[in-house]
């Protein structure tokens, strides 16, 4: 039993910090195909430094999650019964560390909780598989999950079975409205069928795939790959600041409902979509990371500047589009969680001593930054709008020193 | 290419930020997370000590202690829409007169930007670590007893990066691109 608390804790900890590889070579690629100077490239290159600044130190990536999802995997017959246990001592574990620091409401107390604790019992789950046991946790970001129910909106009549097109114009639908909610461009996950309960769970259970790879369903295969391509003509863009991509992946699954009843259960994540996999021995230590990480080294990450220099600068590759099924079994060559190669760190340059120019004011205008807007009469009224209000604004020198008040301001700030 | 932006904003500064706009902010950000704000809503008076034309970043940092000092390990921003309702305050005060979160303010914000000169700045979600390392000095500003992730603080930064998305003219990038993938919608399902 502490041997699989102890495993449950490290995958934790490490979905905590350490961003698949699958989801990694989604988002390079989505960098090297975004348009130079927007708003949305800034957004991208900024999350891939934070990736890797993560990786070295072993900070948590992005917010502190609602929620934490562990499927296990097993063949029939295993005795699934310390899991959830263990599952509830390592996440009061994680939240210890300070890695799931999440303020939370004791219910049925209302009382607050503080300091480090979870406040927050693990959802655990179980798959038929094998052989052997997999487990894979999930750290679920705040606003991930919504149901729509189709018999509950405008559209076909409850005598109609929904087709394919009529429940693509529903997701696309949903994926406009929260646009900028949900941190993207992170994955969309389906599950399709006539209950919210189950078709939640199908979505998730879809999250488990490769980032990339195609359902080996038919029709769901061509289907997720023809709404990706939709969703990225929403212009949405990462994290809602136009351009593209504004998905990573389509992942749908769905089963058999009655005419009257049908359910699409989604979650869009963000683009710090936090998983990991591992198999276990009959033990419960962890035999070997599955994830998908691309990695060669064998080594754990390490802060020293000796690893920094060992990330190659090779491109990362593209995400397969072969098919695979939900709970696939992922490449199991025995590395530890290493270190990536990555690709050439952005262009962007951490920060350095403030530029000390003498035209340093509070606006200095260096050049308009290139707002990433829809390609099509968007664009012309927004560059109308914006010198709409160029006009109405009062024109000042630029040439306004702001060095002096800076350090008066510097002065009266409380200590 | 962006703009350099140096704290505490100034009426002519606020005036050249129009959405869409990125910016290098210099100077102290005052960043507070949501038991700031429940102290806000509860009718606290707010803090001293805050200059004129600041930016209140929506967060609760990730700190270490190092030594007597303290250091931000992580600046990641939170939504901004739970935060809406102490704006009108802060921005009556005009201490703080700019938001950093992520998500926006709905378009009932964009009124008091106008009347009381005020915008929202948009940090990149899901970076808190990349965004500590603009981060020089940190300092906590006593308020309402709260301590540590959840107290008030004073950050100095240095080119720290966010994108203007609600200016004081009134417009917000938000409401752009939703017309904008509306209308893409609209075309895609025919």
């Amino acid at each position: 039993m502490a041997d699989l608390e102890k495993s449950l804790l490290e995958l934790v900890e490490r979905a905590a910090w350490d961003l698949p590889g699958d989801v990694e070579r989604a988002l390079r690629s989505a960098l090297r195909s975004s348009e130079e100077g927007t708003n949305g490239r800034a957004a991208l290159d900024l999350a891939l430094r934070s990736v890797d600044r993560c990786r070295e130190e072993r900070i948590p990536l992005g917010a502190a999650p609602v929620a934490l999802i562990f499927t296990v995997e097993a063949p029939a017959g295993t005795d699934l019964t310390p899991f959830r246990a263990a599952a509830e001592v390592a996440a009061q574990g994680a939240a210890e560390s300070g890695l799931l620091d999440t303020p939370a409401t004791d219910l049925p107390s209302e009382k607050p909780r503080r300091g480090k604790s979870l406040g927050l019992l693990p959802d655990v789950r179980f798959l038929e598989g094998g052989p052997g046991v997999r487990v894979h946790v999930r750290l679920v970001s705040p606003g991930e999950a919504e149901c729509v129910r189709i018999d509950t909106l405008p559209g076909p009549t409850m005598t109609d079975t929904p087709s394919l097109d009529t429940i693509r114009a529903l997701v696309l639908t949903k994926v406009e409205e929260l646009q900028g909610q949900t941190a993207g461009p992170g994955v969309l996950a389906l599950g399709i069928g006539g209950e919210p309960g189950s078709c939640l769970a199908a979505a998730e259970a879809e999250l488990l795939r490769t980032v990339g790879h195609r359902s080996p369903r038919r029709p769901f295969g061509q289907w997720e790959v023809s709404l990706l391509e939709d969703a990225t003509q929403l212009n949405i863009g990462p994290l809602g600041l136009g351009g593209s991509p504004t998905l990573l992946a389509v992942h749908a699954a769905g089963f058999s409902a009655p005419r009257d009843q049908w359910t699409i259960g989604m979650i869009v994540t963000g683009w710090n979509f936090r998983r990991h996999t591992v198999q276990l021995d009959a033990a419960g230590r962890i035999k070997e990371w599955d994830t998908v990480t691309g990695s060669t080294e064998s080594s754990a990450p390490s802060k020293s500047s000796a690893a920094k220099k060992a990330k190659s600068s090779e491109p990362a590759e593209e995400p397969s589009t072969e098919p695979a099924s939900a709970t696939e079994k992922k490449s199991t060559a025995k590395k530890s969680p290493g270190k990536k190669s990555t690709e050439k760190k952005s262009t962007e340059k951490k920060p350095t001593a403030a530029k000390k120019t003498s035209t340093k004011t509070s606006a200095t205008k260096k050049a308009p930054a290139k707002n990433s807007a829809t390609k099509k009469s968007a664009s012309k009224k927004s560059a109308s709008k914006k010198s709409a209000s160029k006009k109405s604004a009062t024109k000042k020198s630029a040439t306004k020193k702001s060095t002096s008040k800076k350090s008066t301001s510097k002065k009266s700030t409380a200590k | 290419m962006s703009y350099d932006l140096t704290l505490p904003l100034t009426q002519d500064a606020l005036v050249e930020l129009s959405y869409g706009t990125r910016v290098s902010i210099t100077g102290t950000l005052i960043v507070g997370g949501p038991e700031v704000q429940r102290e806000i809503v509860a009718g606290k008076e707010l803090p001293e000590g805050i200059p004129e034309g600041s930016i209140l970043v929506h967060c609760r940092p990730l700190l270490v202690r190092k030594g007597r000092k303290w250091a931000v390990r992580s600046l990641e921003p939170d939504r901004s829409a739970p935060y809406e309702s102490a704006v009108s305050a802060w921005l009556a005060r005009r201490s703080i007169r700019a938001f950093l979160g992520y998500g926006g303010f709905s378009t009932e914000a964009l009124e008091w930007f106008h009347r009381l000169s005020g915008c929202y700045l948009e940090a990149f979600a899901g970076t808190g670590p990349v965004l500590a390392e603009y981060v020089t000095s940190v300092n906590e500003i006593p308020f309402a007893g709260l301590k540590g992730p959840d107290a008030l603080w004073a950050m100095e930064v240095e080119e720290f990066p966010a994108v203007v998305t609600m200016d004081m003219q009134g417009n917000s990038l938000y409401e752009m691109l939703r017309s904008g993938s509306t209308r893409n919608l609209t075309a895609l399902l025919g």
